[in-house]
């Protein structure tokens, strides 16, 4: 009987690693050149912001939500419409899909009004993936929509959900000299000129270095690789 | 025959209660699973809610250039790596 069921806990133990290892997966996108980072937002959903500084009134933004859900995409659409249409002011419709670096997203657009009580134009991109709801939303006055969509889709086309946040880079030579400069960075962690200096100087860099990937994906490095050590290089065949 | 009998209605007794057990137990079962759904299905929608909210009220967040961000977030992470460090160097000195 042993011998039965051995396989079956094997294949089991096996699923269980694999399911670990995928565990924490990231989710990115480039948002437009020059927008601002929001210091914080106020919903527990929304992970990042970035908005179009106006010197007046009111400023363009596109943000990142996600939230756990067991439903499919086209119940999720369905649930956010009824959620948009409460209020009986806004209009919801479905635009159609949108192919991203995850995988296929629903975009649909709302128009409805800010808090200043101007009409506004969103567009909000639906992806479902692995049990989480990812939702990017990018928001104008409608009279500005028409010009920021080129932008909008662009950052919407870019999104991305990966286990492996060195994935993006084109080859093994530029995750290594990333891995090099990390590890130089964390080395001068305690010298007094890290904060003034040797920070800014290696942002500074690094933001040129891999400005294609915007700003969100440098910020996630920078945070995942100062708290943990960076996974060593793989060794060299003899 | 009264033995017979005895047995008989004994096991069928038994059998009942198995498959009454069993499906009150399904039942419930049942009844908390549509709860879950129910309830899963009244709260989905919230991150889209949220996303929507934050767009339609820029004027109330505050902003900040990436790169200011950036340094800020890294040296609070680098400030905590190195108070780890330094608790775990000193706790080991100790004899």
């Amino acid at each position: 009987m042993f011998n039965k069921v051995l396989p079956f806990l094997a294949a089991l133990f096996i699923l269980i690693a694999i399911n670990s290892l995928q565990a924490h997966e990231y989710a990115f996108f480039s948002p437009p050149k020059e927008w601002l980072i929001a210091k914080q937002t106020s919903s527990p959903s929304v992970k990042v912001c970035f908005l179009q500084k106006e010197k007046r009134g009111f400023s363009p933004s596109i943000n990142l939500a996600t939230e756990p859900t067991t439903v499919s995409l086209n119940e999720y659409a369905a649930a956010v419409r009824q959620i948009h249409e409460e209020d009986g002011k806004s209009r919801w419709r479905k635009l159609g899909t949108v192919q991203t670096k995850a995988g296929e997203a629903l975009l649909t657009q709302i128009d409805c009004t800010s808090d200043q009580n101007e009409s506004m134009r969103l567009l909000q991109l639906l992806l479902i993936h692995n049990g989480k709801a990812y939702i990017l939303t990018a928001g104008a006055l409608k009279e500005q929509a028409a010009e920021l969509y080129p932008q909008f889709l662009s950052s919407f086309r870019s999104f991305t959900i990966t286990s492996d946040l060195l994935s993006p880079l084109p080859d093994e030579a530029s995750r290594q000299k990333l891995l090099l400069q990390i590890e130089k960075l964390k080395d001068s962690l305690s010298l007094p000129s890290f904060e003034k200096k040797i920070l800014p100087a290696f942002q500074k860099k690094f933001s040129q270095e891999h400005a294609d990937l915007g700003g969100y994906w440098q910020l996630l490095v920078l945070q995942e690789m100062i708290k943990s050590p960076p996974p060593s290089p793989p060794a060299k065949a003899s | 025959m009264t033995r017979y009998f005895c047995t008989k209605m004994f096991s069928l007794l038994t059998l009942f209660c198995f498959f009454f057990a069993s499906s009150v137990g399904h039942a419930r079962e049942s009844i908390d699973d549509h709860a879950k759904n129910t309830d899963a299905l009244y709260r989905t929608g919230a991150g889209a809610k949220d996303g929507a909210y934050t767009a339609t009220s820029t004027s109330m967040i505050a902003w900040s250039a990436l790169i200011i961000l950036g340094i800020v977030l890294v040296v609070a992470a680098a400030h905590q790596s190195l108070a780890k460090t330094t608790s775990s160097s000193s706790s080991t000195d100790v004899q």
